[in-house]
């Protein structure tokens, strides 16, 4: 639409508006400047045009609103008004412990069993890991049995003594014989006490069984000897493990007792202080 | 929309809506009430409402509140503004040309006020005014123009009666 004779006065209505493009107006002030009486009509119309007025709104105080007069308070504000806030974070930071402490303890089990199977496995290329667990591993399930057996073995040999002795010493001076009687006797009393006491030394096993056996056959008293060093043996080694420096061993690694019992303590303190903290 | 935004539309269109209103009904109390009614509403709403569109929703809210409002009392008919601001122009002075404009813009329907009230208090274009009054662009054009050419002929024959 362009401007004309006709159209000039809607251009005019749409100047004082505001409503024209920058070239529709630029085309309306140039008609404007060459026409005077159209201005004077532009005149006109800007004359019966509302002039800015300040009209105030006296009472806005009563129109301000604040949450907290809503009674449907924002959750997120509402959080805010409670003092327990931190310590709801505390405790989601002691349940995420317990998962940690908890996956810890599946990670250790599986390596557990883990080196078990390890072990059962007949040949190991690995020398060390055969020394170290085999013993540990022979040793503490059958503890019980690993005691028993050798005592057993030295009743059974000293029945054998006490069977076979009356037919070895009968015939050349029976006082002997009947002497060696208590005497085993009292080796096999004396065994007893001295394996439960698992402070075995062994010149004194090896004195008290020398003695025991004075009257006895060499080989017999011999095998005794034998039977009662192993024990020892085996039972040195199992009262070593509590040495300071001992040493833990988890599959190949290596593992300082001092430091593990540390990180115990450590995990039990923190224990001890979540449960009188929950308790509060 | 938090609390305190909507505090600050109070602050910024409190006067304008109150300004349109109450230019329109010439009635102070009732205006207040529905400047009052617009904002509890925005309260409401504040969520839904666009942050930019805070001043459209305010307009829009209080026009047709008002509108409803001329419906009920029917105290704000045309005949009615016409009697009672008629005025004998021969009496009228020259200085008071604004007195006079705002009196035969009173003269007018509500619909014209209302569109020549938010063109030249608010500034608002065409496609705004009719988003705010439920019309097309070409109908709130069409509706000032009608209403600025009889606004200039009273104005004429008032200055002419008046020389």
């Amino acid at each position: 639409m362009e401007l004309n004779q006709d159209n000039y006065e809607n251009y005019l209505l749409l100047y004082i508006d505001n409503e024209l493009s920058a070239s529709e107006k630029a085309a309306v002030e140039l008609l404007l400047a060459s026409n005077p009486k159209k201005a004077q009509e532009l005149k006109a119309l800007q004359a019966v045009q509302l002039k800015p007025e300040f009209v105030e709104f006296s009472d806005k105080s009563s129109l301000y609103r604040f949450d907290e007069m809503n009674a449907s308070l924002d959750p997120a504000f509402k959080k805010t008004l409670y003092k327990s806030s931190l310590k709801s974070a505390k405790l989601i930071d002691i349940k995420k412990i317990y998962w940690a402490t908890g996956s810890i303890a599946a990670i250790a089990i599986s390596i557990f069993f883990g080196v078990k199977t390890l072990v059962n496995q007949p040949q190991l290329q690995q020398p060390q890991l055969v020394a170290s667990i085999a013993p540990i591993k022979n040793n503490i399930p059958n503890k019980s049995v690993s005691i028993l057996k050798p005592i057993e073995k030295t009743l059974s040999t000293t029945d054998n003594q006490l069977n076979n002795q009356p037919q070895i010493i009968a015939q050349p001076n029976q006082v002997i014989a009947d002497a060696t009687l208590p005497i085993i006797a009292s080796v096999t009393n004396n065994d007893q006490p001295i394996l439960s006491k698992e402070t075995l030394n062994a010149d004194q096993t090896a004195t008290m069984v020398e003695s025991s056996s004075i009257t006895a056959d060499n080989t017999t008293m011999n095998s005794t000897i034998s039977v009662e060093q192993k024990i020892e043996k085996e039972i040195f080694e199992e009262i070593n493990t509590e040495d300071n420096d001992r040493v833990i061993y988890i599959s190949n690694i290596e593992l300082d007792g001092d430091k593990f019992r540390g990180i115990t303590r450590r995990l039990n303190a923190l224990f001890k202080r979540n449960k009188s903290e929950k308790n509060k | 929309m938090t609390d305190i935004a909507y505090n600050n539309a109070v602050d910024q269109y409190a006067d304008g809506v109150y300004r349109f209103i109450v230019k329109n009904i010439q009635h102070e109390e009732d205006a207040r009430d529905i400047v009052q009614t617009a904002f509890e509403k925005l309260w409401i709403n504040r969520d839904t409402v666009d942050p930019i569109k805070v001043k459209s929703y305010l307009f829009t809210i209080a026009y047709h509140q008002m509108i409803d409002h001329i419906r009920k009392v029917k105290k704000y008919t045309v005949t009615d503004i016409y009697e009672t601001s008629s005025i004998d122009p021969v009496y009228q002075p020259q200085h008071e040309l604004r007195q006079t404009i705002l009196k035969a813009i009173n003269e007018l329907n509500p619909t014209q006020k209302s569109l020549i009230l938010l063109k030249d208090y608010e500034g608002y274009n065409y496609q705004e005014i009719g988003e705010i009054m439920n019309l097309s662009e070409s109908q709130v054009k069409v509706y000032i123009h009608r209403a600025r050419l009889q606004l200039k002929e009273k104005l004429s024959h008032l200055q002419k009666a008046s020389a």
